[in-house]
């Protein structure tokens, strides 16, 4: 393990706990107003700023036995509304849903999640920023990455979180990592753009 | 007036204020001060506290619980808890405009029959004596040494990590004589880097 594995677990973990960009979630209130996908607001459709994430692969080792793999991750436009949220200052912006597919080369994870991306209200992606959502843990099941024992569904579902960085006039996923949350916190595997 | 208010909060909180009491000042959010100093002294022999006898208040917290301790990989075994007063313990006096407090520190023990689980430490218990006495245990997780074996070691691979600390984690509300469950919990720093928290088992108590 080189000290970018010991980075990428811890930044994932701070992505995981902390939010980013704490004015947005200090100051937006109620979740604010939703846009319906294909809405807009102001003659904005918030999902114009998806448009700047890209389909990206990226290096992944599984933590527990250290096997590494491929994972790509596609994001698309999703059937969840949009919300117009608020900033400190009053300003509206948007918190955008997505649906982010990952997958790995090979073949032990295929899921989807929803997440939802800050952006002005512009629609213009605020980057950094996160990605974050929670899968089913039984996705897992019979794969060897971890233990069938803690993938009971009601106790554990499986977290996947990954840093959205700034990348010319788009963005790229960086450091990032793979979580069952809930009863238990078991580290499953880490993405780490320049291993 | 404030000290009685404060000595009446839940028993957590005024367990912190016991601990921070050997700090010297006692303070509380308005920045009054409750207690220049807090001192200690050996109860003795019979003195009772406000017309009350604190060994008598302790006395229910001693004795044995039996408990199912149910593994996370669907094991179940019998859990003994007991902790002992025999020979009685010394009781001790905390000192603030008169006894407020008297603390006493006993051994306890905790074995499960499939002996996965082995562990005996100083368990303190306290009451508090201004109006109304509260009796509680501090209850912390008390961390399990030795070498373990199943079903811990099929749970988690421990090769998986360069630290590892396992406890026994005590569910104990007073003014309950008796916990009504806990857990062994497992952390571990992997190897690989992160941290995992994982429940090894959930134990439940018979009700007394």
């Amino acid at each position: 393990m080189t000290t970018n594995g010991w980075s990428s677990r811890l930044l994932s973990l701070a992505l995981l706990a902390g939010p980013v960009g704490g004015c947005w979630t200090e100051c937006a209130g109620g979740g604010g107003q939703a846009i319906a996908p294909g809405d807009t607001f102001k003659g904005v459709d918030p999902r114009r700023a998806l448009a700047a994430l890209p389909v990206q692969t990226v290096p992944l080792t599984w933590t527990r036995t250290g096997e590494t793999t491929r994972l790509t991750i596609t994001p698309g436009p999703s059937d969840e509304p949009s919300n117009v949220v608020y900033d400190c200052g009053g300003d509206p912006g948007f918190s955008v849903a997505a649906d982010f597919a990952v997958s790995t080369d090979d073949g032990r994870l295929d899921g989807t999640f929803t997440a939802k991306l800050p952006a002005d209200v512009s629609a213009t992606l605020t980057l950094p920023a996160k990605v974050e959502g929670l899968m089913p843990a039984t996705l897992l099941l019979g794969t060897g990455v971890v233990s069938d024992t803690f993938l009971d569904p009601a106790v554990n579902a499986l977290a996947f979180a990954v840093a959205v960085n700034a990348a010319g006039d788009g963005a790229t996923y960086g450091y990032g990592g793979l979580y069952l949350a809930g009863r238990d916190q078991i580290n499953v595997a880490y993405t780490d753009p320049a291993p | 007036m404030i000290a009685r208010r404060r000595w009446r909060l839940p028993a957590g909180l005024a367990f912190a204020l016991l601990a921070s009491a050997t700090g010297g000042c006692l303070g509380n959010p308005a920045g009054t001060t409750l207690c220049e100093q807090v001192t200690t002294r050996p109860l003795r022999d019979g003195e009772r506290v406000r017309g009350r006898d604190p060994a008598a208040l302790l006395a229910p917290y001693d004795g044995s619980w039996r408990g199912t301790l149910a593994w996370r990989n669907g094991a179940a075994t019998g859990l003994t808890l007991a902790v002992t007063n025999d020979p009685p313990s010394a009781l001790t006096a905390q000192v603030c405009s008169g006894v407020v407090a008297v603390e006493t520190t006993r051994p306890a023990t905790a074995a499960s029959d499939d002996g996965a689980v082995g562990a005996s430490w100083p368990l303190t218990a306290s009451v508090s004596l201004d109006t109304d006495p509260i009796a509680f245990f501090p209850v912390t997780p008390v961390m399990l040494t030795g070498d373990f074996q199943p079903p811990i070691t099929t749970i988690v691979d421990l090769a998986l990590y360069a630290t590892v600390e396992i406890t026994l984690r005590l569910d104990w509300t007073m003014p309950a004589t008796g916990p009504s469950g806990g857990a062994i919990d497992f952390k571990g720093t992997l190897i690989a880097g992160g941290v995992d928290r994982i429940e090894l088992g959930t134990i439940v108590f018979q009700a007394q």
